[in-house]
């Protein structure tokens, strides 16, 4: 965690807009509080009803060119990702028979990994540029998104499982006509961790294509701008060979983790809409036993003048194909304000109030929750 | 632009063709996958073994019981390789090795005597869990549990009847997998009764149903019948069965088995096949083979067993009618690959080694399949199974060397 806050505090500790060279750091981002309730109809009573004000977030993007074709990136998130970090054990004898029955953990409050995104970019041309460092890996059309602009307070329960988080790599992009094909190649570590951690080796080659034959078609998920009608049909993959190694140092398991994503997107006037459709597949050297999962999702918004902006999502995805379906549905709806859409930027203020239900299908089980946020922008 | 389109939606298609291509069975009928060689157990041919089940996550358990009946072992293989062995848990002098509770994403129950374990996949620890009443120390008997693991993202349980060691009322309760600890207890039997007999358990997660059958003495009277409960533990339906001769406690061999229909089936130790549904039920008896198997296919159930020395199966409608025998190939085919040399994957210890057995078999049971016990549905179109390999003697006592497998199968 130490040194993820690093580039955090030296950037800090340079005055906004001080010049580096000839350019200087361009610092945007935003900050989301947020309200929520969830109830799980079934769960024991502790765990049945959570209701109160969730992690506020927020993010900080830091840009700068400091030579021609050469610029970074920086893209923080604080907050959103706390988990519960064990520090530390007791084993317990609740009947003192000598035998231990239980073992009582304390835990504190950590953060999870800070940078969304930490890269380096070279662009020789106009068409096509080489980008170094963690990012987020385009394998869907939301992955593409930065969450400033996502329609809901996160994003989809199918794209997340089937990739969540950041990796370590290189991503070479080219862009085509008026930028109406996006293309990229990446090769990345697909551990999420650096090349010398864990007992997993392996590589993750990334590939995506999108085509928007109308013009360009940015990846923000509102049409603020209610522009005249454009779509765009996209496809990702990731191919991620690797080795698992035995506490001997030796080739365990070899696998090979392969998945795909299909996405079409259109908007006018105020009306957004997208949908993906997301495959895996995972098979070893050792178990004959393939890991295999479908899911998709679909989106809508409109955003009318009045600055109101009504959203629905419905998610689906089933894990575990290959010997025991189990099926998971989301269902999503709400609304967001935009109280100064008629400023130059529209979406500075962002008052979501959402539903998110949860499904899982297959167990039987629902749960329910609310979400109300506030996003400011800078 | 319009060729290039089609070019990549062909490029699309092709890829997500590839990606769903044998999504369905990935050994053929018959087929062995990589045999990992796991221990050397107590005991010759056959063992004293289940049917082998898998966790959501890949871990792979094996129960043994062990000779001389000094408890029941398990041994867990881990998904991406290397086993943990030889976690041991047993109660009570009753002599029976009931078998596999369920898993989870990453544990495994079982039920040894009268007592429920729990065992890890990722670590191997097991522990016997329900020994002790938390509130008075009482020393707590399992006696019935429901083969059915109800895990979903809040709950994990399962369905079990207690009793304390030194009283003799029995308990319904629903049992927390992950606190340990029971929950809403509600008397099994009121009013005057002599002896409540457990003659076997069984369940069906496509029904959601759990079954006990249960044989009440009062007097000189004796009443049969089948439980048929929610996850909640609620006694949803009771069914009177009817049952002729000696009654003795767990006489239903491995567990009961329901089709889709909502027939259920288990068979007797006496080769009697029980059947009932919501209405009512009795015992069969068959003549045609030797029944020593219930077997779970698309919904629907088979009988199978020994013809001849042969394998074979035989389909039970949903009325309860068994129709003739055919030959199970499946099993015969697996059973053949088996024989002469075989290689194996030695995981005793990292690294591991490639090995070769000459005299490989099945390691418990006559042919592969054949069992009272639900087979696991490793993939759809594949169960585990376990092969004995070299073994020898000690002097006291036999050392067999065993290794477990996924291998194709399917219903004739």
């Amino acid at each position: 965690m130490r040194l993820g806050l690093l580039p955090l505090l030296v950037l800090l500790a340079l005055p906004s807009g001080v010049a580096h060279g000839e350019s200087s750091a361009e610092i945007g981002g935003y900050v989301a509080p947020s309200f929520g309730i969830t109830y799980r109809p079934t769960a024991r009573p502790v765990d049945r009803t959570a209701l109160g004000f969730g992690h506020s977030a927020a993010g900080l993007r830091f840009i700068s060119q400091p030579a021609d074709h050469w610029r970074f990136t920086i893209d923080l998130i604080i907050g959103a990702e706390v988990f519960e970090a064990l520090t530390g054990v007791e084993a317990v004898d609740v009947d003192n028979d000598g035998e231990i029955d239980a073992m009582a953990v304390t835990v504190q409050e950590a953060i999870g990994s800070l940078l969304e995104e930490a890269t380096v970019t070279w662009d020789p041309a106009d068409a096509f540029d080489l980008r170094v460092g963690q990012m987020r890996i385009p394998f869907t059309s939301q992955a593409q998104s930065h969450d400033m602009t996502l329609m809901f307070p996160t994003r989809s329960g199918p794209n997340e499982m089937f990739l969540r988080g950041t990796d370590l790599g290189l991503l070479a992009q080219l862009t085509a006509g008026d930028e109406q094909l996006l293309g990229s190649v990446g090769v990345f570590n697909g551990t999420g961790l650096a090349a010398d951690r864990g007992n997993v080796k392996g590589v993750l080659v990334a590939g995506r294509l999108d085509m928007s034959p109308l013009g360009a078609f940015e990846f923000a998920e509102s049409d603020l701008g209610r522009e005249a009608f454009r779509f765009g049909l996209g496809a990702g993959v990731l191919y991620n060979p690797y080795r698992s190694h035995d506490s001997a140092g030796e080739v365990d398991v070899a696998v090979t983790d392969i998945r795909a994503s299909f996405s079409l997107r259109m908007a006018v006037r105020g009306f957004f809409f997208s949908a993906e459709a997301l495959l895996r597949r995972q098979t070893d050297s050792l178990t004959s036993r393939p890991v295999q999962a479908t899911g998709a999702y679909g989106q809508l918004g409109f955003f009318i003048p009045a600055g109101v902006e009504p959203v629905a999502r419905v998610g689906w995805t089933a894990e575990d194909q290959s010997f025991d379906a189990r099926h998971t549905l989301w269902l999503e709806g709400g609304v967001n304000l935009y109280p100064a859409h008629r400023d130059e930027v529209p979406d500075s203020i962002k008052i979501s109030v959402n539903y998110l239900g949860e499904g899982r299908l297959t167990e039987r089980e629902w749960a329910h929750g609310g979400v109300a946020r506030v996003q400011l922008k800078f | 632009m319009r060729p290039r389109l089609t070019r990549l939606a062909a490029l699309a298609l092709a890829l997500a063709l590839s990606l769903q291509i044998g999504c369905g069975e990935v050994l053929e009928p018959g087929q062995w996958g990589t045999l990992r060689y796991f221990g050397q157990l107590p005991g010759e041919t056959p063992l004293r073994l289940v049917p082998p089940i898998t966790d959501r996550d890949g871990n792979v358990y094996v129960l043994h019981g062990e000779p001389e009946w000094l408890g029941s072992s398990i041994y867990v293989g881990h998904r991406l390789g290397g086993w943990s062995g030889g976690c041991s848990a047993h109660k009570g002098e009753l002599q029976v090795l009931h078998g596999f509770v369920g898993a989870s994403a990453d544990h495994a129950w079982w039920w040894s005597g009268s007592a429920l374990a729990a065992v890890s996949g990722e670590t191997g620890m097991c522990r016997s869990i329900l020994s002790k009443d938390p509130t008075t120390g009482t020393e707590i008997d399992v006696l019935a549990v429901v083969p059915w693991v109800v895990d979903t993202p809040t709950r994990t349980t399962t369905l079990a009847f207690i009793r304390a060691t030194s009283e003799s009322t029995i308990y319904r309760v629903v049992v927390d997998l992950e606190t340990e600890q029971y929950a809403d207890p509600e008397v099994l039997e009121q009013g005057d009764v002599d002896e409540v007999l457990i003659l076997g358990t069984g369940a069906s997660e496509t029904l959601w149903q759990g079954y006990v059958v249960v044989a009440t003495q009062q007097g000189e009277n004796w009443r049969t019948e089948a439980l048929i409960l929610d996850e909640n533990g609620g006694v949803s339906a009771t069914v009177p069965l009817d049952l002729s001769g000696d009654l003795t406690a767990y006489s239903i061999q491995g567990f009961l088995q329901a089709s889709d229909a909502g027939l259920v089936a288990g068979l007797m130790e006496d080769g009697r096949l029980l059947i009932f549904n919501g209405d009512g039920g009795g015992t069969k008896s068959i003549s045609e083979f030797e029944p020593l198997g219930l077997f779970l296919d698309d919904g629907e159930l088979w009988v199978t067993g020994n013809q001849g020395g042969k394998p074979v199966a035989a389909r039970l409608d949903s009325s309860g009618a068994l129709g003739s025998a055919v030959s199970w190939q499946a099993s015969l085919d697996a059973a053949a690959e088996l024989g002469g040399a075989v290689d194996v994957l030695d995981e005793r210890s990292d690294p591991s080694r490639r090995r070769e057995w000459d005299d490989a078999r099945p390691a418990f049971g006559g042919y592969p399949f054949i069992s009272a016990h639900p087979l696991d549905n490793y993939t759809n179109g594949s169960t585990g199974w376990l092969v004995a390999g070299p073994g020898y003697s000690t002097g006291l006592e036999g050392m067999t060397a065993v290794a477990y497998g996924p291998v194709g199968i399917e219903i004739p």
